[in-house]
C-alpha cells in the first residue's frame, strides 16, 4: 500500500467515526439529560455529560398512578397483536401470490398496487374509520395497518425465491395448499418473515398519527402519543404522575420519557439490524 | 369443450361440467389460495376502494347527518375557495420544495457515505459505523421531534448551550421561519441517510470486482476507481431511486412535519405542506369539504407524476419502475 493510500483511509476511517459520533450526538444528548438533576439544567443547560447524576425524573415516571406504565401497556398490546395479525394477513396473501398456478394474480397485484398510487386522501379515510366505530377503541391503533403492500411485495418475492420442488413434492403427498404454507413454507420462510415482522413490529410502535386521529380517552394513549402529549405540555399534568415543577413539565422527565419511548426496539436493534438489511435491499429492487 | 379453447388445453384438473378455463374451474381449483388473499382483499376493499366513494364530497357540503351519499351538491365551490387563497401556492410550492431538498440533499450524501464506508478495510468498524449510521432510522418521529427541541429549544437547548459557552449570542431558534427549511433537510438527512447507504453499499459491493483490478493493472488510483468506475455502476440505482422518489414528490412527510413544526404558526409559511394543511383543515376547521377537495387535486397530481415518473424509470431502465 503506497503512502497516498494509507493516509486516505486514515482520514476517511476518522471522518467516517466523526460522523456516526454525530450521528448518535442528539440521542446521547437526550439521554444525558434524562439523568441530569434538575437544577443542573436550568444551571448549565443541556450536556453531553449530566452535570449531576440524578435518577428522578425515571422515579417520577414510574411513580405511583403513573400513565407511561398505562401507555407501556397499550403499545405492548397494539404491537404484539398488530404485528402476528399483520404478519399473518400479510404472507398469507404474499403465499398466495408467489404461486405460478394461481391464474388470477395479477388481478390481485392490480389490487394492492393501485391504492399505492392514487388514494382517496385524508378526509375519506377518517370518515371510513369513524364509520367502524375505530374512535377511541384499541383496535382503531391496530386494524387500519394491518396490511402494508411494501411488505406484501416483499414476503412475496421471498417466496417466489423458494424453490418450487419443494412445493410440487409436498403436494404429490397429498398437502393441500394451506398446509403446505403453514408447515413447510413459513419455516422455510424465516429470514423473510423475520423482516416483515420486524417492518411492522416497528411501524406500531412508532405509530402516534392513527392515535392523533381518534384517541381522546387518555387511558388509550399509546407511548408515541402520551410522549407527543407530554412535549406540547397541554395535558401533562392531566395524564401524567410525573413531578412537575408548576404547570410545566421538567426538562429531565421530558427526556427521560423520550428514552422510555424509545422502547425495547433499540436495544435489541444492533442484534436484529441484519434482518433489516436483508429485507432493504430485497424491497428496494422492486416494491 | 367450447370453441374458445385453444391447442394447449391439457389440464389434468379438470372437473367435470365446468369449463376448463372459465373463472368457476379457476375458484374451484385453486380455492384455498383465494381464501388466503380474503383478509388482505378485505382490508383493501375497506381502507383503499370504499374510501374512494368519500371523494364525492369534495363537491359537496358535507355534514354528518347526510353524509357523503346525501349532503348537498357543491358543485367547484371548494376548489375555487382553496385556489383562489393564498395558501393553494404557498403549500404546493412547500411541499415539492422540500421534498425537493429532502431527496437532493439525502442522496448525495448517502451516496458519499456508502463510497467512503466501502473503502474502510476493517469489517467490525465498518459494521460499527454502519449500525451508528441506521439508528435515527428506528426513532419515531415524536420522539425526532423531542429531540430537536432538546436541540434548539431556547432556553437550555444544546445549541445554545453551546454557543453561550464560546461566547456567541444564542437564538430563538422556533421564531426563525427562514431557517426551517434548512433544519428539517438537516433531520430528514439524518433519519433516512443509514437506509438509503444500505441500498447503495448493497449495490458497490455487487459491483464486479474484475473492473477494479483492471483498472489497477492499467494504473488507475483511488479517485479514478471511485469517479470512473464506482460511481458510474452505481447510476442505474440512483437514477433509479431518484424518479421513483420524484414519482412521491406532491406527498409531504405528515408524520415528520405535524409532530415537529404542529401548529406552530411561525413556521407554518415555511413548512405547511399539503398533507399538513389537508389534516389542519379538517381537524381544526371542521372544513372536511375543502380538505377532501384539497386532498383529490394532491391525489390526482401525485397520480400524474407518479405515472410520469414511472415511465421514466422505465424508459431508462425495462426491468425498473413501480408497475
Amino acid at each position: 500500500m503506497n503512502r497516498g493510500l494509507k493516509t486516505f483511509n486514515v482520514i476517511n476511517t476518522i471522518f467516517l467515526a466523526l460522523v456516526s459520533l454525530v450521528t448518535l450526538l442528539p440521542f446521547l444528548i437526550v439521554l444525558s439529560v434524562s439523568f441530569s438533576d434538575e437544577r443542573s439544567i436550568a444551571k448549565y443547560g443541556y450536556s453531553i455529560i449530566p452535570k449531576q447524576l440524578s435518577l428522578a425524573a425515571y422515579k417520577g415516571l414510574f411513580g405511583a398512578g403513573s400513565t407511561i406504565f398505562n401507555a407501556y401497556k397499550v403499545t405492548v398490546f397494539i404491537t404484539v397483536v398488530g404485528t402476528l395479525l399483520a404478519v399473518l394477513i400479510t404472507s398469507m396473501m404474499g403465499y398466495a401470490l408467489s404461486r405460478k398456478q394461481l391464474k388470477y394474480k395479477n388481478f390481485f397485484n392490480m389490487l394492492v398496487y393501485i391504492p399505492m398510487v392514487f388514494s382517496g386522501g385524508l378526509v375519506p379515510f377518517y370518515i371510513v374509520l369513524l364509520k367502524l366505530h375505530l374512535s377511541n377503541n384499541i383496535w382503531g391503533l391496530i386494524v387500519p395497518m394491518l396490511f402494508n403492500p411494501f411488505n406484501l411485495f416483499l414476503i412475496r418475492n421471498f417466496f417466489k425465491g423458494l424453490p418450487d420442488s419443494i412445493m410440487e413434492s409436498a403436494k404429490i403427498d397429498g398437502a393441500g395448499e394451506f398446509r403446505i404454507f403453514w408447515s413447510i413454507v413459513l419455516r422455510l420462510a424465516l429470514p423473510g418473515l423475520a423482516t416483515i415482522t420486524l417492518f411492522y413490529a416497528l411501524a406500531f410502535w412508532n405509530d402516534w398519527t392513527l392515535a392523533l386521529l381518534l384517541i381522546d380517552d387518555t387511558r388509550l394513549y399509546p407511548l408515541q402519543y402520551l410522549l407527543r402529549q407530554i412535549l406540547s405540555r397541554v395535558t401533562f399534568v392531566a395524564t401524567s404522575g410525573a413531578h412537575v415543577t408548576g404547570n410545566i413539565p421538567a426538562e429531565s422527565t421530558k427526556m427521560a420519557t423520550v428514552i422510555v419511548t424509545i422502547g425495547p426496539i433499540v436495544l435489541v436493534y444492533p442484534f436484529i439490524q441484519k434482518y433489516f438489511i436483508k429485507g432493504i435491499t430485497i424491497g428496494a429492487i422492486k416494491g | 369443450m367450447t370453441t374458445k379453447i385453444k391447442t394447449n388445453s391439457a389440464d389434468k384438473n379438470s372437473v367435470a361440467g365446468v369449463k376448463k378455463h372459465g373463472i368457476i374451474f379457476e375458484l374451484k381449483k385453486n380455492w384455498v389460495l383465494y381464501m388466503m388473499t380474503l383478509p388482505a382483499v378485505v382490508f383493501l376493499l375497506i381502507f383503499s376502494y370504499y374510501p374512494l366513494t368519500g371523494l364525492q364530497i369534495a363537491f359537496r357540503d358535507y355534514n354528518v347527518v347526510d353524509g357523503i351519499w346525501k349532503s348537498p351538491f357543491a358543485g367547484i365551490k371548494y376548489f375555487k375557495d382553496f385556489f383562489q387563497s393564498a395558501y393553494a401556492s404557498q403549500v404546493t410550492f412547500n411541499t415539492l420544495y422540500l421534498n425537493l431538498l429532502f431527496i437532493v440533499v439525502g442522496h448525495v450524501f448517502a451516496v458519499t457515505i456508502a463510497i467512503l464506508l466501502n473503502e474502510v478495510i476493517n469489517e467490525k468498524l465498518k459494521k460499527v459505523f454502519q449500525v451508528s449510521m441506521f439508528f435515527p432510522y428506528f426513532l419515531s418521529w415524536v420522539i425526532i421531534s423531542a429531540i430537536v427541541y432538546s436541540f434548539l429549544n431556547d432556553k437550555f437547548g444544546a445549541l445554545n448551550t453551546f454557543l453561550a459557552g464560546i461566547g456567541l449570542p444564542t437564538h430563538a431558534w422556533y421564531n426563525m421561519p427562514q431557517l426551517w427549511r434548512g433544519i428539517l433537510t438537516v433531520i430528514n438527512t439524518w433519519q433516512s441517510f443509514g437506509y438509503n447507504v444500505i441500498i447503495y453499499l448493497a449495490v458497490i459491493v455487487s459491483i464486479d470486482s474484475q473492473i477494479y483490478e483492471a483498472a489497477r493493472i492499467d494504473g488507475a488510483n483511488k479517485m479514478d476507481e471511485i469517479f470512473k468506475i464506482t460511481i458510474p455502476q452505481m447510476m442505474p440505482t440512483i437514477v433509479l431511486l431518484l424518479l421513483l422518489a420524484l414519482g412521491k414528490i406532491f406527498y409531504g412527510n405528515f408524520g415528520m412535519l405535524y409532530a415537529i413544526i404542529g401548529d406552530n404558526g411561525v413556521l407554518l409559511k415555511n413548512t405547511d405542506v399539503i398533507d399538513t394543511y389537508v389534516f389542519r383543515a379538517m381537524r381544526t376547521d371542521g372544513a372536511y369539504s375543502l380538505a377532501t377537495a384539497v386532498g383529490l387535486y394532491q391525489s390526482v397530481l401525485g397520480f400524474v407524476l407518479v405515472l410520469i415518473f414511472n415511465k421514466l424509470a422505465k424508459m431508462y431502465d425495462d426491468t425498473m419502475g413501480l408497475f
